[in-house]
């Protein structure tokens, strides 16, 4: 018995047998292409520690690898679009980013892939060149909520969802207004203390997009095209609007039915549906309540109601009948 | 030439900028070093960053290596004491996975995956200091004396730990 096996008296057959199996998974070492990958990440590491000029060489070492890396054809189940990453040490802290975004093979291309690098690498050059001319614009990204640096990873995820990653830890909601011109793209990346404005500024280069400031929001469009109608919100979003809440207590005599709740705001038309049955073994019935919202008042939100009931698929009473024509429900700020 | 002395000679070369010394260390020393990684975080990724540290630490410390102890269980220590520290970074950074783990090696059966991560699990549940102990132990394959030095603990409490978590993995099972 080695001395790795001491155990085995007290482990039993069936945690014997769990241990030795998990023991030959863990006794596989470092593969081959981790060893190598690892070798020039240590390689370069100390380089950049030593002098500032390394870490400027390692950067662009990075670019150019990168721009090879995307122009190769690869054997990988995956097709890579850009590659970027660096580190750094700053303040006495280790700073690295590593970006890759890829679209799955199986997915039909819209685009070839040199091609389209080709042209966020152009995108990349105009923005740089454009920059001195609008240097003037306020920049939307200079927010302190941005300053802070983020430790993130996230792995075959949109570019939707890592916005909405990024905005649910620098509090900022983020308006998407962007057409996804190839859905399939993902993005993995790794960062680690990072600063936030940075890695939104790395997004868009590789994405073509640009920030808007919105309000308290982020607006993002593509770069020189008008925002899409549909957009995708993420983030901690305060409505536009004040929002109301209001209660409701339904009854079939003194018998409280339910108190459902529902929120709405001034040109927010809300339909409140409310299923049950009167009686135990009585056909299913449905109330709809439609609530559309008249004017605000220092008291509340005045509402028109309309309600109908429906069995089944026939609708049994008011159909759409105005019953507080010339009563409105108030309702309480809740936002 | 006897191991200590290779050892300390290629600390020496390394030390002194030899790239082809530091390679040495780094083919001899990282299936071990990345062992003991993936046993304590558990995952490939974090196991990956723990190495790179535990390789800059070896790289920075080489020249204040003394030939007190042997070059491996100098290293040993280094590369625990770095993977715990990834580890507990990785779990205090807001992390969003998409996935779980690609798939698994492909160098490893399929049913030895899933005891290992089994392992793992049970692992994490063990109170204090015992799940790692058992992780070094057995998942790494560090005797009982490499553990006892690289926490700073006695090594008859690492074989008392190791006893008591694996009767308490065998009571969980």
């Amino acid at each position: 018995m080695s001395v790795r096996d001491e155990w085995k008296d007290e482990a039993g057959d069936a945690l014997s047998e769990l241990l030795e199996g998990a023991q030959r998974a863990s006794d596989v070492g470092m593969s081959e292409a981790d060893g190598a990958q690892m070798w020039e990440r240590l390689q370069a590491a100390p380089r950049r520690r030593r002098a500032p000029i390394g870490w400027i060489a390692g950067v662009a070492a990075a670019l150019v690898v990168a721009t090879a890396l995307a122009s190769m054809r690869r054997p990988v189940p995956v097709e890579i679009v850009k590659e970027m990453s660096f580190e750094s040490v700053h303040q006495g802290k280790a700073v690295r980013f590593e970006m890759t975004v890829y679209r799955e093979r199986r997915r039909r291309r819209t685009m070839p892939t040199s091609r389209l690098f080709d042209g966020i690498l152009l995108a990349v050059v105009l923005a740089a060149l454009a920059a001195p001319a609008r240097a003037a614009a306020p920049d939307p990204l200079a927010r302190p909520e941005f300053d802070q640096d983020l430790t993130l990873t996230m792995r075959g995820e949109t570019v939707v969802r890592v916005y909405d990653a990024l905005a649910s830890f620098a509090h900022v909601p983020f308006i998407l207004a962007f057409d996804e011109s190839d859905p399939s793209l993902k993005v993995t990346f790794k960062a680690e203390n990072m600063g936030v404005r940075a890695i939104l500024g790395s997004l868009a280069k590789t994405y073509d997009l640009e920030y808007t400031k919105a309000d308290t929001a982020i607006l993002v469009t593509r770069k020189g095209r008008a925002p899409t109608e549909k957009r995708t919100i993420v983030g901690p979003w305060q409505a536009p609007v004040p929002q109301y809440r209001f209660d409701y207590v339904l009854r079939v005599g003194d018998r409280v039915l339910s108190t459902p709740w529902v929120t709405t705001g001034l040109k927010q038309e809300v339909r409140m549906t409310q299923g049950g049955q009167a009686v135990l073994g009585a056909p299913e019935m449905r109330m709809e309540v439609d609530l559309t919202p008249r004017k605000e008042t220092a008291e509340g939100l005045e509402l028109g109601v309309q309600w109908s009931l429906h069995e089944g698929t026939t609708k049994t009473a008011s159909p759409r009948v105005k019953l507080f024509s010339s009563r409105h429900l108030r309702g309480s700020r809740c936002l | 030439m006897p191991r200590s002395d290779v050892d300390h000679k290629l600390a020496t070369d390394a030390a002194s900028g030899d790239e082809g010394a530091f390679a040495a260390i780094f083919e001899a020393h990282r299936h071990e070093v990345y062992r003991i990684a993936r046993a304590v975080t558990g995952e490939r990724e974090t196991a990956l960053d723990a190495v790179q540290e535990t390789f800059l630490k070896i790289h920075e410390g080489l020249a204040r290596f003394r030939a007190a102890s042997s070059l491996r269980t100098w290293i040993v220590r280094i590369a625990v004491r770095a993977a715990i520290d990834q580890r507990r970074r990785a779990r205090r950074h807001l992390t969003v996975d998409a996935a779980t783990e690609p798939s698994h090696d492909p160098r490893v059966k399929m049913e030895d995956a899933l005891a290992l991560a089994r392992v793992q699990d049970l692992a994490a549940q063990l109170p204090g200091q015992q799940g790692l102990i058992l992780r070094l132990r057995l998942l790494a394959g560090l005797t009982n004396g490499e553990i006892a030095k690289a926490l700073a603990l006695q090594e008859p409490n690492v074989r008392m730990q190791v006893s008591k978590a694996v009767r308490r993995l065998r009571e969980v099972l």
